[in-house]
């Protein structure tokens, strides 16, 4: 039988046609849906900040390396695609980046069933499936390093060098990113030291050496991006590394979240293959074994130390243990293949198949549900066409000078800026002391935005708030959740004929 | 008691009795449970089910009833594929019963409300079953499916 000539071509035509199908399926949810993760309004705040106001940056306080920012207005400038459509699609790309590395990367697996079985695992990790669609640091950064320690991983073949190279770089650009990502390190540095998978115990000293400090050195590129944008906002290492670790010590990060090794209930499949991976795993462990506990083992280490602990940080634990189930079945199946005794077949009748079912059914009784309703949060949330908040700033953006809210995602859509000071009101920046609701409004007082959205419970609580905003602003809109004020002075018609504005608007 | 299609020689020697154990004491623990739950009166037991509109008691002392039909079959040797039959329809319906009534939450506290001893727990109850249904059920095909060993 002839073999097919264009394998190449026709792979490239597959691959492609299936990303086509999928763009065009979550399409209407990176292009159309309001919200997909809660810190995509200050994420598009600090890049049309930097659209509009770039000499501003200097005063706003911000916990995270300005590079997602200044690449995604750099983009967006030059693409004219709005911020949080970019923010999203970067996002989108680390995940299926990573997905596709772990399918095909020589040497990471035996088997490609093990290959399948892990980025499903990535996949699936119980309430995490909206992030793979939002514009938020966490996703990217976490992606990114994992690339970058599964390109270091590469054990063999003529381009070790290059691959070391570029899996510092991949993390150095993670840490740029977000600092979080810093926690991969020692992981990383494992696979690279680790004498390669096949490689003769008597690896050089020297070439592991030299491999480290290729690494390191591609590291240290990666991480150029972090110091440039830091010196470019003015903050300087120190101010970033501060304004992290602000609030670490307040009462309220202690009682408002923790860290705790009850996730492994909400996670059995991912754990249980972790915890027996050891027992089966073939002897002596290969380096992604080790990388994958010094990962785990780093994971919960920074996350008892480093409070508080966000719920968007399970994806820590989410890519090592989806590698170890991974790992574990590559480990059976090799068990399977090399069984020479009758126990051996015995042992392996017994274990493979059972640990199978048990661990469909696991994945069946407790990821299921969650996925269901990540799926239907997915799909029901708000569009922005649906939103009359968004279609009114949208009719005004271009009286707009400032726009004031606490999630800044209603503003993002027409870009107007937030004040610098206001576009990072994170929780454990309130929690360091930095700044108190009294501040907002001054501050908020000084710069008279022409839109303020305030948010139903917070500022329409406070009877400050409210007095300044009877004085200078007319409520146009409002929603479920919050509600929508411009300035007098732009003479935009009060509440009461926003229905007949909207019905103008077409909605 | 082989069949063509069913697990043979040392896997249907040991396989098999050890799964079937499994089986009659994760019976036992849910049947012993829906048994305490009912003496105490515990009190899920009143509320009534979201997607069935019976009441808990009813459906637990119905799943009861069934599991411990199954208990008694799984016992005798003669019955043994009737009993991987039956466990295979229970974990079916099981299953169906707590994924359709995904969107109706909560479902039915079959474990006789024991996990409302430990709130922290309450969440995994539901979980656990679901889990537990789709054990029997996949087990209970891999015991009718799987192929002679060579």
């Amino acid at each position: 039988m002839m073999r097919f000539p264009h394998r190449a071509i026709a792979l490239a035509i597959g691959i492609a046609a299936i990303s086509g199908v999928f763009l065009l399926a979550v399409w209407p949810v990176l292009h159309g849906r309001i919200e997909m993760g809660g810190d995509e309004g200050i994420e598009a705040a600090k890049a049309i900040l930097l659209l509009k106001h770039p000499t501003l940056i200097s005063q706003t306080w911000n916990d995270q390396p300005w590079t997602h920012s200044l690449a995604v207005a750099m983009l967006s400038r030059a693409s004219g695609i709005s911020p949080v459509l970019l923010m999203r699609l970067m996002t989108l790309m680390c995940v299926v980046a990573v997905c596709l590395q772990i399918l095909s990367q020589p040497g990471l697996f035996f088997s490609r069933t093990a290959r399948m079985i892990s980025v499903f695992l990535i996949l699936s990790w119980p309430g995490i499936q909206h992030l793979f669609l939002a514009g938020m640091l966490e996703v990217p950064a976490t992606f990114l390093a994992w690339s970058g320690i599964l390109l270091a991983s590469r054990s063999a073949g003529p381009n070790r060098g290059s691959a070391l190279v570029g899996g510092g770089l991949l993390l150095g650009l993670a840490t740029s990113l977000k600092l979080t990502a810093l926690i991969w390190l020692p992981a990383a540095m494992l696979a690279v030291l680790l004498p390669a998978r096949g490689a003769s115990d008597s690896a050089d000293a020297r070439a592991c050496f030299g491999g480290a400090l290729k690494f390191l050195a591609g590291v240290l590129c990666g991480v150029a991006p972090l110091l440039a944008s830091t010196v470019h906002a003015g903050s300087g290492l120190l101010g970033l590394i501060g304004a992290h670790a602000a609030g670490l010590s307040s009462d309220e990060v202690t009682d408002e979240s923790s860290f705790s090794l009850g996730l492994i209930l909400d996670a059995p499949v991912h754990f249980l293959g972790a915890m027996l991976l050891p027992v089966f795993a073939v002897r002596p462990f290969g380096p992604l074994v080790w990388t994958t506990y010094a990962a785990l083992a780093a994971a919960v280490v920074a996350h008892c130390l480093h409070r508080p602990f966000w719920w968007y940080y399970e994806l820590h634990f989410a890519i090592p243990t989806a590698l170890m189930v991974g790992l574990l079945i590559d480990a059976l199946q090799q068990t399977r293949l090399l069984r020479r005794t009758a126990t051996e077949e015995l042992a392996s009748a017994a274990v493979f198949h059972p640990l199978a079912i048990l661990l469909t059914a696991l994945w069946i009784g407790f990821y299921l549900q969650p996925l269901n309703k990540e799926i239907r949060m997915i799909a029901s949330a708000t569009r922005v066409r649906d939103s009359g908040i968004i279609r009114l700033i949208e009719k005004h953006k271009n009286a707009l000078n400032w726009g004031y809210s606490r999630n800044p995602i209603y503003l993002a859509y027409s870009q107007v800026p937030v004040p610098p000071e206001l576009a990072v009101l994170a929780k454990k920046r309130f929690w360091a002391g930095h700044i108190s609701e009294e501040a907002v409004l001054k501050t908020v007082q000084a710069y008279e935005p022409s839109v303020v959205v305030v948010s139903k419970g917070l500022e329409t609580e406070n009877a400050a708030w409210l007095h300044y905003l009877s004085e200078k602003y007319t409520l146009t809109a409002q929603d479920p959740l919050v509600m929508l004020y411009f300035k007098k002075d732009l003479g935009v018609p009060e509440l009461t004929d926003t229905k007949a504005m909207l019905e103008k608007l077409g909605m | 008691m082989a069949r063509p299609n069913s697990l043979a020689g040392h896997v249907d020697s040991h396989v098999l009795p050890a799964w079937l154990w499994i089986c009659r004491i994760l019976l036992i623990i849910t049947l012993t449970a829906k048994l305490v739950g009912i003496a105490t009166d515990a009190p899920v037991l009143i509320q009534m089910d979201s997607l069935t509109g019976l009441s808990n008691k009813t459906i637990v002392l119905l799943a009861a009833y069934v599991e411990s039909a199954l208990l008694m079959m799984s016992l005798f040797p003669t019955l043994r594929w009737h009993f991987v039959y039956a466990l295979n329809s229970f974990g079916l319906v099981i299953l169906a019963y707590r994924l359709w009534s995904f969107d109706t939450r909560p479902s039915c506290p079959c474990l006789g409300g024991i996990f409302h001893w430990s709130e922290s727990f309450t969440k995994y109850e539901d979980r656990l079953l679901t889990s537990l249904a789709a054990w029997f059920l996949i087990s209970g095909m891999a015991c009718l499916f799987k192929p002679h060993q060579q």
